[in-house]
């Protein structure tokens, strides 16, 4: 048999099957997204082991009512903030360390995936969430003067 | 604890009586022991079989094995059939699984990790899937289990079933392969067999010679009442165990060669 045909009997032997070729797309993606986690994680301004102190939060002055009760200043607009993110002027920026419920942090990374999927500025969008509900808040409870005014 | 050994049925043609032996599979198995059926095809007919439900993308609307899989928690989208057996539903909307997937960035590991908080509930986790290469029938076979991950192929006996045969068995190595190690072919079970056709032999033989040891024993023959089974249910069914008598002598040799392995 021929160098030639040896050659070419390698390839049809070699050739994957549509099953192997399908399931191996899947391994290689899991691999890039290994990878991607990895830079995000490097790049991430906020650690990951964020300690939020419930104090704040549940202070008996600052009787946060987070259901929908048509009071305009205490309600969340998470479509509002998300809007909002990525347009405004960045201001100085202060590194801090705190912690998440494990549900929470799960969440918080699945909304940033989901949001900065079609974005060019991906960098920070984690810090830029978190630091923007929580800033809602605070204007809400007037520690905060609202931007604008 | 033990964890859930993980039984999937699949071919790469329809019409194999894969929904019907899931699902006959997991009433007999639940008479002694705990299941959860898993139906991993849009059609819903393991749904249908086990819960009577027939309206299912009302009935369980954002409550099937889609969510679960996004969610990565099959807890709330489990429900119960009868004592020791429950169900995971499916409906039309599963078929945008592949689109589901890619948007949430989910791997082939993502049935596995909805499972993750359940697999010490049940002895058996019994898994109908559709006939084809798609994520739905990938799924079940990367999900790995410290009690181990089996796949029947099921076979009717045509000539289109014969080489669906080697189909699957290329998808089993390759998710064996990538992804569940311990991932084992139990068997080849012979369904819907028509005790009148003259190639029944021809077709056995055959099988024999291309898959040595792994057809089962039992054989399935073609019964009108194992097809009523959909219409008069499990329950005050007269006709129960006639209509389920080839499935008890398959279920037991599915069991011990479970035990082999």
């Amino acid at each position: 048999m021929s160098k030639n045909t040896n050659a070419i009997k390698d390839k049809i032997k070699k050739k994957d099957s549509a099953a192997r070729q399908f399931v191996n797309q899947f391994a290689a993606e899991d691999e890039e997204r290994k990878t991607d986690i990895k830079k995000n994680n490097d790049n991430n301004n906020i650690n990951n082991d964020v300690n939020i102190n419930n104090d704040i939060v549940n202070d008996s002055k600052t009787d946060i009512d987070l259901k929908n009760n048509n009071n305009e200043d205490n309600i969340i607009n998470t479509t509002s903030i998300l809007s909002s993110i990525l347009d405004d002027e960045e201001p100085s920026k202060e590194f801090v360390g705190i912690y998440f419920d494990a549900d929470v942090h799960k969440g918080l990374n699945k909304l940033v995936i989901n949001k900065s999927r079609n974005k060019k500025k991906k960098k920070g969008i984690k810090s830029k969430i978190v630091n923007d509900v929580i800033r809602q808040v605070l204007e809400a409870e007037g520690i905060l003067s609202k931007k604008g005014d | 604890m033990s964890v859930a050994k993980i039984i999937t049925f699949g071919i790469s043609k329809g019409g194999c009586s894969k929904s019907t032996s899931s699902g006959i599979t997991s009433f007999l198995l639940s008479r002694e022991e705990k299941v959860l059926a898993i139906d991993m095809d849009s059609q819903g007919n393991l749904t249908s079989f086990l819960t009577g439900e027939y309206d299912i993308c009302d009935v369980f609307e954002n409550k099937t094995v889609l969510e679960a899989i996004t969610n990565g928690d099959a807890r709330p989208y489990i429900f119960n059939v009868k004592e020791n057996l429950d169900i995971i539903p499916s409906n039309d909307y599963l078929a945008t699984l592949a689109k589901t997937m890619y948007s949430n960035k989910l791997g082939l590991d993502a049935l596995e990790k909805a499972l993750k908080p359940v697999m010490d509930r049940y002895d058996w986790i019994i898994i109908d899937t559709p006939p084809g290469l798609y994520e739905q029938t990938l799924l079940p076979l990367a999900t790995k289990s410290d009690e181990g991950s089996y796949a029947i192929v099921m076979f009717d006996g045509s000539m289109f079933a014969y080489y669906a045969i080697p189909k699957f068995m290329e998808i089993i190595q390759a998710t064996q392969e990538a992804y569940n190690p311990n991932l084992k072919t139990l068997g080849i079970l012979f369904s819907l067999i028509d005790s009148r056709a003259k190639e029944n032999e021809a077709m056995e033989l055959a099988v024999e010679e291309d898959y040595p040891k792994l057809k089962f024993e039992s054989v399935i023959k073609r019964k009108a009442t194992t097809r009523r089974l959909s219409i008069e249910g499990f329950e005050s069914n007269k006709e129960l165990d006639n209509a389920i008598e080839y499935y008890v002598p398959f279920v037991e040799e599915m069991k011990k060669r479970v035990k082999k392995h």
